[in-house]
């Protein structure tokens, strides 16, 4: 093990940090597309909310590595070489869009409209509205669930090394060819995983509970 | 659009791997029922331990990713204890109803949590014995409240499936690379196979709102 770990840390830790680079980017990318998104689906634009609609369902209701299976061969009919990871963060994006979209129409759908009567009723304009009235009452719940997904998206990442994708799970098949310790790599791997994806969801969980009380309602 | 009408004549071609997947989830669902039902009693226990071991258990499948279960218990595990060759299809299959599980109980306990506790004492006051309390008092009330989200778990047990094709197991996804293979269309059995999935787990997730309405029916929350 210590062998293991001191002549191949450095290529599973290249891996951990593309994982970490791969999700929070990816991540970041998909929250913009997602409020677009959640924009279009409380919309009354019939076609925009339909087309967003569909998006979303598509999304969410395909596997993952099919998505990432289908974004390769696309790129690879437009006869476009990109770098695997950046269609692996692209593929990120993507599916997150979809999901932080949800997240955030269900916040929208959470303050009531007595809330947007009387901030319009104050004349306070669009954009003090949102900031001032909206916002803050949108915040406890879309920030814990947020958190949520990244810890979501740090999992179904694994599936980028389906498709080649040099992240966490593909840096342990490299170092398995090389060294055959085949219990021990998935062992490193996972116990990598599961530190990550533990301490997101125990920062989740923080968040939730600090955020709970400015929920209306409660 | 070429690449439509392709995939659409792929269909047929793709139809066994359909099946497998759908026996894949079928019986990893049914397993992670099951194993579910274990967890929530074994975190009800009386005894410490027990309840410990199901909630470092949980959280083990909640933290890891399937994909690395998967190749734990497929390529790791029969390395480490050198078991020799072992069946993917079963491996996976119990890989699915491992993670399943856990989500699973997470669900059953929720929804046992949501019953007012007066029910339990009404049960007791009225002599009935545990048995007797869970078949007549408690599963009637936990079945409705759980069975939506029940469903909505198996949406997730699918999209978790075609992990079974990183180790072998010509299920849909797998079957879709194989038909790439022979036809050398790179995109059109990848978007039948997509769209299946789309028929198969949106099916799963239409039942679970049908379910969600019909069993809420009357019920003044």
């Amino acid at each position: 093990m210590i062998d293991l770990l001191s002549n191949y840390g450095v290529i599973i830790l290249r891996g951990f940090l593309w994982t970490i680079i791969l999700v929070t980017g990816g991540f970041a990318i998909g929250s913009v597309f997602g409020a677009v998104l959640a924009i279009l689906l409380v919309s009354k634009q019939k076609l925009l909310n339909w087309l967003a609609r569909s998006y979303v369902e598509l999304i969410r209701n395909t596997p993952f590595l099919i998505q990432a299976m289908l974004l390769f061969a696309l790129f690879g009919i437009m006869r476009m070489r990109l770098e695997p990871l950046l269609v692996g963060l692209i593929a990120i994006a993507i599916y997150s869009a979809a999901y932080m979209a949800e997240i955030i129409r269900g916040g929208l759908a959470s303050v009531s409209d007595g809330q947007r009567e009387g901030a319009r009723a104050l004349a306070i304009g669009p954009f003090l509205e949102f900031r001032l009235i909206i916002l803050p009452q949108l915040l406890p719940f879309v920030l814990p669930a947020s958190v949520n997904l990244l810890a979501t998206l740090c999992k179904e990442s694994a599936f980028l090394a389906g498709v080649s994708v040099a992240e966490l799970t593909f840096s342990g098949q490299v170092v398995i060819t090389q060294t055959f310790l085949v219990f021990e790599v998935w062992a490193v791997i996972g116990a990598l995983y599961l530190v990550l994806v533990l301490s997101v969801m125990a920062a989740a969980k923080r968040l939730e509970k600090k955020m709970t009380w400015l929920i209306p309602g409660r | 659009m070429k690449y439509i009408l392709s995939g659409i004549e792929t269909v047929p071609l793709l139809l066994d791997g359909l099946l497998t997947t759908l026996a894949i989830c079928g019986l990893a669902s049914i397993l992670a029922i099951a194993g579910a039902v274990v967890i929530v009693a074994a975190r009800r226990s009386h005894q410490r331990w027990i309840t410990a071991v199901a909630m470092l258990y949980v959280t083990l499948m909640r933290g890891l990713p399937i994909v690395i279960l998967v190749f734990l218990l497929y390529f790791g595990i029969p390395a480490l204890l050198d078991l020799g060759r072992i069946s993917a299809f079963w491996v996976g299959i119990l890989a699915l109803a491992m993670n399943g599980a856990a989500f699973q109980s997470e669900v059953l306990r929720g929804a046992i949590a949501s019953l007012p506790k007066g029910q339990m004492e009404g049960s007791h006051a009225l002599g009935l014995n545990r048995f007797q309390m869970w078949r007549l008092v408690l599963v009637p009330q936990v079945l409705p409240v759980a069975l939506p989200a029940l469903a909505g778990e198996i949406g997730f047990l699918i999209k978790a499936s075609p992990v079974l094709s990183l180790i072998t197991v010509v299920d849909l996804t797998r079957r879709s690379q194989q038909v790439t293979m022979q036809t050398f269309d790179p995109l059109g059995p990848l978007l039948a196979a997509g769209a299946l999935y789309f028929l198969l787990i949106g099916t799963i997730g239409w039942m679970s709102r049908m379910l969600e309405a019909r069993l809420t029916v009357g019920k003044s929350r």
